[in-house]
């Protein structure tokens, strides 16, 4: 429930079948049958966009470039915006660095809000979410996503979030020490107030990936979370994940992570990926290249360099028959 | 070929959940009467909106300026204007109106998710409620429970709680508590608020706790303290400023903890802190879920060890599931009754259930 200053659902082809979707309330309508067959996908779902790579924090798992230089301006995000609602995006997912930092970030949320018929989320360390910031941003935005840090007052940004009514989720990355205070950081927040947590995969060289006994513990865990939060927190599963957690309930199944098809990336130095941890972007100048480039990348199944990647065969995506499983969540409506 | 159609929210269900609202009252009659009327407007208002929603030209925001004939009446007989109407739930509102408790003269309007709700406290501000916080402030109330410990069983009683308190730590810690806690009906859930919110402090005989706690839990709570014979029970709806001044009342107990063999435990996190190893464990009663080799094999792997007897020195005293008199179903053994005796004079043996024990970790 909310309210909004619009109404309508709005309508994304995919390959055969149709994707709605209300902003207001992140309501999702996905149709699919034979009256759907012949429809096409020509335009991706959400934009995640680094507005820059400036950040007040120096995280060693980042995985952003921090010598690529921003390449936006206010206005021209602005006018970013207008395209891609334009062109059929539903979502714009903004990013960083610390996009809080970027100058103006408040007014240009409002605006592209106000100008466009895109769902503004933003993925942010919390550290710079003050009142004033969150009353600016008021009605203005779909969901704000909060990167958990160790060393960050968390609790206070989430009694913050909370008291101002904000749509909120945490994103929780899932490393072999998290993991053994998973269900007691889930049961705080959850009574807290915190009503959907994101489990990030991790994607890197370091030792932080999870073994196959971790993977198994946190496959069964999820299980019994799912069961136990149900309909008081929502648990989501990063697309990198893939393969890799077989028992997790989940909404639908696609081995593949549909990187350069249902999203795509955008970088703070004006390049376009399949996925925020792909490399070698590639450049555009002017907006109008972006549904040439994104039909060119929607095939190719771009893949991220970087161990935990769904693409690599060790991480999910290779390892599946084609024949992709079912797997509903068992609150899931069909309707037919 | 079948038309699928799939639904869901990519956002979750919005974070406004939790909604509360306490007020106070003249006596226990007029806020049992409020609730009753309550009660009567919601089921009338739920049936008249959802009414109108099923013309298919009534747009969902039209729900926000809806004033029902019944949210009419009950704001005309308190000579109330409603400025946004009221709503809540996701697609119906009847079956799912919002929970109405009364504890003493303190009335509890409780709802996951509500619109409208700051109008409805108004309302109840001039149908003569006096309102404990703001209004609609956000969670569950704040139950603030005193009592004297039951005669018999008033420590192991009041360990069982601060067992409750201190192990809200893993999904299946919680389901075991209230499995077998719904056995007698008695479900707590897991309370609804932050574990900062808990206070707990055992004076002598005297037990004074605050507990976040979903409303619809309270009337548990209370057959929960009659059935184990809890004395001059005192159950209310704490303020935050009552939870600040317990924190700071704890922290002086804390302190003088070693001169009066007072005991306070002041957070349910706290149990973050006891370290399994290097403790000396000691088992009694019959346990359910592991024969005494297997409970003394895991001790040894929490890095603790298996001592012979009661004594003072004694850490942990794990009492059997099976009849176990912590939960009020078989007679005390000569070594619990000894660990009392024991801590009565000063020891500090910490006495607890085997699913408590079953429950730790090693650090």
């Amino acid at each position: 429930m909310g309210r909004g200053p619009d109404a309508a659902m709005r309508w994304l082809p995919l390959d055969g079948a149709l994707l709605g979707f209300d902003r207001r309330t992140g309501r999702n309508v996905l149709m699919r049958g034979g009256e759907t067959a012949h429809l096409v996908q020509a335009a991706p779902r959400v934009v995640q966009m680094a507005l820059t790579n400036a950040c007040n924090k120096t995280c060693g798992f980042c995985y952003r470039p921090l010598e690529a230089r921003s390449g936006w301006t206010f206005d021209e995000v602005l006018a970013f915006g207008h395209f891609l609602s334009a062109w059929g995006v539903l979502e714009l997912a903004l990013g960083g660095g610390e996009p809080t930092v970027f100058p103006r970030f408040a007014e240009l949320v409002r605006r592209l809000h106000d100008e466009t018929a895109l769902a503004i989320n933003f993925t942010t360390n919390g550290t710079r979410l003050t009142d004033a910031l969150l009353d600016e941003l008021a009605g203005r935005v779909g969901q704000i996503q909060v990167s958990v840090y160790d060393d960050e007052d968390l609790d206070g940004t989430i009694r913050r979030l909370v008291s101002h009514r904000a749509r909120f989720g945490l994103n929780y990355l899932v490393t072999p020490r998290r993991l053994r205070t998973l269900d007691a950081d889930l049961l705080r927040w959850s009574a807290m107030g915190v009503r959907d947590v994101l489990l990030l995969s991790y994607k890197g060289d370091e030792a932080l990936h999870l073994s196959a006994d971790e993977l198994r513990d946190l496959d069964a865990r999820i299980v019994r979370l799912h069961e136990h939060f149900a309909g008081r927190l929502q648990l989501k599963l990063d697309v990198c994940w893939s393969t890799r957690l077989p028992s997790a309930p989940q909404l639908f199944f696609d081995a593949d992570c549909r990187a350069g098809s249902l999203f795509l990336s955008v970088t703070s130095d004006r390049k376009v990926l399949s996925c925020s941890f792909a490399k070698d972007g590639i450049p555009f100048e002017r907006f109008e290249e972006l549904p040439a480039i994104y039909a060119a990348l929607k095939p190719g199944k771009q893949v991220a360099p970087l161990p935990g990647c769904a693409r690599l065969p060790a991480f999910g995506g290779a390892l599946v028959p084609s024949a992709a499983r079912p797997r509903q969540h068992p609150e899931l409506r069909i309707v037919e | 070929m079948a038309l699928e159609i799939y639904e869901w929210n990519s956002f979750s269900c919005n974070n406004s959940s939790d909604y509360r609202l306490v007020a106070k009252f003249d006596d226990p009659k007029a806020a049992a009467a409020m609730k009753k009327e309550l009660d009567k407007f919601f089921a009338k208002h739920a049936e008249q909106l959802d009414e109108l929603n099923e013309d298919p030209d009534f747009d969902y925001d039209d729900f926000f300026d809806t004033i029902s004939d019944a949210a009419q009446k009950i704001g005309k007989k308190y000579d109330f204007k409603w400025k946004e109407g009221l709503i809540w739930g996701d697609d119906c509102l009847s079956d799912d109106e919002p929970g109405t408790w009364v504890v003493g003269d303190t009335l509890v309007v409780y709802h996951t998710y509500m619109g409208g709700f700051g109008e409805l406290s108004k309302l109840l501000a001039k149908a003569g409620g006096t309102l404990v916080e703001k209004g609609d402030e956000r969670g569950a109330p704040i139950v603030w429970v005193e009592l004297d410990l039951p005669a018999k069983n008033g420590e192991a009683f009041a360990r069982e709680l601060v067992d409750f308190f201190e192990q809200r730590h893993s999904v299946e810690w919680l389901h075991e508590w209230n499995t077998r806690i719904q056995e007698t009906d008695y479900a707590w859930g897991e309370g609804n608020g932050s574990a900062k919110d808990v206070t707990f402090a055992l004076e002598g005989e005297h037990v004074t706790f605050t507990y976040t706690m979903r409303p619809d839990y309270i009337q548990n709570l209370q057959a929960y303290l009659k059935k184990n014979k809890a004395r001059n029970v005192v159950l209310r709806i704490a303020t935050k400023k009552d939870v600040s001044e317990n924190r700071k009342r704890d922290k002086k107990l804390a302190k003088a903890a070693t001169k009066t063999k007072a005991k306070s435990v002041a957070k349910a996190t706290k149990s973050d802190a006891f370290d399994p190893s290097g403790r000396s464990y000691l088992f009694t009663g019959k346990l359910a879920a592991m024969t005494r080799a297997e409970a003394e094999a895991r001790a040894k792997a929490l890095g603790g060890t298996v001592a012979g007897s009661v004594t003072p020195t004694l850490d942990v005293l794990v009492v059997g599931d099976d009849g176990s008199p912590l939960y009020g179903d078989g007679a005390k053994g000569a070594k619990l009754t000894k660990a009392e005796a024991l801590n009565a004079k000063g020891a500090s043996i910490r006495v607890i259930s085997e699913t408590a024990f079953l429950g730790l970790k090693k650090k």
